[in-house]
């Protein structure tokens, strides 16, 4: 009895480490291929049957850098997005936050009710009204209309997080601190910020994949010098003469990379962050 | 309105307040109000009451965009969620390495709509993607994925529901994690068996969760457009264009933001009208004094 119980065990751990692989193969598979495939030459990619050996070649990143030298400028652009983006959002949201964390009143529950309306508000067609705007004060075209926007799209899932975050260190700390004669904002950078970190972190992790990828606002809203590298990557899916499979994985894998490594270095603040601004209490 | 700028608290939410209002608020008000008018860009702005609606609800293509819209949002919608749920119960089982499994299965998160766009049009490419691949040597054969008009919007739902579910699995994932114990343990000293437990136990646990999942996900999934033009543009024969590439198409090819506008409305108050609950809902539960 007891060894066929054993044996039942272990038939289901076996069904599940293959469901398991399943899953990573889907999930995972479809990126792992075009990270390999952008060190292939263009004869390995253009095969029949797809190739698993392969010398392997930096000839697709050479080619990328000689045809598309836009994809370069881009990833500056993004860079300097989700860094502006990042900026600006923790100067806006940690102190909007805090009210909400810590204090009451109309002011407080109006910003509240902003924040879970603004999210019902389909981006494109915010949009369309912006871009006359922006286009008279000559915002178009330059990362600072992309940074504003992220920022004011982002910065209803960012206060939650940091809300929440606030919400679980308690009052009495900075009430100490205040009696000691602490100021306000001196309590809040010395005893609050370093108790809050991972929240700003988790929050900085969202924002910043939420900038370094979104990709509607950036195609509406650049169109030559502040391209990012999301819309010059889908010029180069569109391209009339036939798509270039090689620099496109090239280009892929460049962007995809710092985005896979925060996953993989901020996993835990990024499901916190999800878990606490999306859509929980 | 003097007592709310006397409020305490008032400077610290200001400056964001703003922020939101001149990018958020008053460009979504001035496009409702663009709808009642026929404003192309560049020419002078004239109210024209309701016909620019009129002429929406008469274009055929906004029909048949609102038909694929719903198709789409219930098929990606329950994908999204059901294989979410499936996938979150099934790391919740634990294994070696847990933490290099959930970072594998939540990396589609990381990336930007318009490289999952480039990794599965070669992934279903005709002649030379893997997928045609696999297939011709099961013997179903080559299927023009992003040709054929019908077979364009389904590939259209994978890529957008392989790059949306580790959402799902995120949030189901925690919200497990976060369940009780001692709810298991009565259940299993009182002898149910595992579906039992997740029927009875899990389920009801989780579905105030579930529902917040799938409301925010039908939110989001019914604004699709990212995935979609970066993919297919739309095409073929405009047979993915869902009402977002429609207004973007109204709006930015033909500049007729009259019509992008009116459009966009009548997506507001479609969002709205899903979500007018769960607003007040989660806005009672939050600031209920």
């Amino acid at each position: 009895m007891s060894r066929y119980l054993f044996a039942k065990k272990r038939a289901i751990r076996v069904v599940l480490w293959g469901c398991l692989i399943f899953v990573v193969m889907w999930s995972f598979g479809p990126i792992l291929f075009v990270i390999v495939s952008s060190f292939k030459f263009p004869r390995d990619i253009f095969t029949v049957t797809p190739r698993l050996f392969f010398t392997p070649t930096i000839y697709n990143y050479r080619q990328l850098i000689a045809g598309w030298p836009d994809f370069w400028s881009s990833l500056l652009n993004s860079t300097l997005v989700t860094f502006g983006t990042c900026v600006l959002m923790a100067v806006l949201s940690c102190p909007a936050a805090y009210a909400l964390s810590r204090m009451r009143g109309k002011a407080i529950s109006i910003t509240g009710l902003f924040l879970i309306i603004i999210r019902m508000f389909p981006p494109i067609v915010v949009s369309i009204p912006l871009y006359p705007v922006f286009t008279f004060i000559r915002l178009v075209d330059t990362p600072w209309s992309l940074i504003l926007i992220f920022t004011a799209f982002e910065v209803s899932v960012t206060v939650w997080i940091l809300k929440a975050f606030l919400d679980g260190i308690p009052k009495e700390l900075e009430e100490a601190a205040w009696i000691d004669g602490c100021s306000k904002l001196r309590a809040f950078l010395y005893i609050v910020a370093p108790l809050l970190a991972p929240g700003i972190v988790s929050a900085g992790v969202i924002t910043a994949l939420y900038a370094w990828n979104e990709f509607m606002f950036s195609l509406v809203f650049t169109s030559i010098r502040a391209k990012t590298a999301p819309v010059v990557i889908s010029e180069m899916l569109s391209a009339v003469t036939g798509v270039e499979w090689g620099p496109v994985f090239a280009a892929a894998t460049l962007q995809l990379m710092p985005a896979l490594l925060v996953i993989w270095a901020g996993q835990r603040y990024l499901v916190k962050g999800i878990t606490l601004g999306g859509v929980r209490e | 309105m003097k007592r709310i700028v006397r409020d305490q608290g008032f400077v610290l939410v200001a400056p964001l307040i703003l922020l939101v209002l001149l990018i958020v608020l008053l460009p979504q008000l001035w496009s409702i109000i663009l709808s009642f008018t026929d404003y192309r860009l560049g020419a002078p702005i004239v109210f024209r009451g309701l016909n620019t609606y009129k002429t929406v609800l008469k274009d055929p293509q906004f029909w048949n965009a609102a038909e694929r819209n719903l198709i789409f949002v219930v098929c990606v919608v329950s994908l999204e969620v059901g294989g979410g749920l499936l996938i979150s119960l099934l790391l919740f089982r634990g294994f070696r390495f847990q933490k290099l499994w959930v970072a594998l299965v939540l990396a589609p998160y990381a990336i930007s709509p318009a490289v999952a766009a480039a990794i599965w049009k070669y992934l279903l490419d005709y002649s030379m993607g893997p997928v045609n691949w696999v297939l011709s040597s099961i013997g179903v054969g080559r299927l023009p994925w992003l040709f054929n008009p019908s077979l364009a919007l389904v590939s259209v739902m994978v890529v957008y529901v392989w790059q949306a579910m580790p959402f799902s699995v995120i949030i189901l994932y925690s919200a497990l994690i976060a369940l009780p114990r001692e709810v298991y343990e009565a259940a299993s000293l009182d002898g149910a068996t595992s579906f039992q437990c997740f029927r009875y136990v899990t389920l009801p646990l989780l579905s105030p969760v579930l529902l917040v999942v799938i409301i925010f996900r039908l939110i989001i999934s019914f604004r699709a457009f990212g995935h979609i033009w970066a993919l297919t543009r739309g095409g073929p024969m405009f047979k993915t264009e869902l009402l977002s590439l429609y207004l973007y198409r109204q709006g930015f090819r033909y500049w007729n933001f009259a019509m992008a506008s009116a459009v966009g409305t009548l997506m507001l108050i479609l969002t709205l009208l899903i979500t007018s609950y769960f607003i007040y809902d989660s806005y009672k539960r939050r600031f209920a004094q």
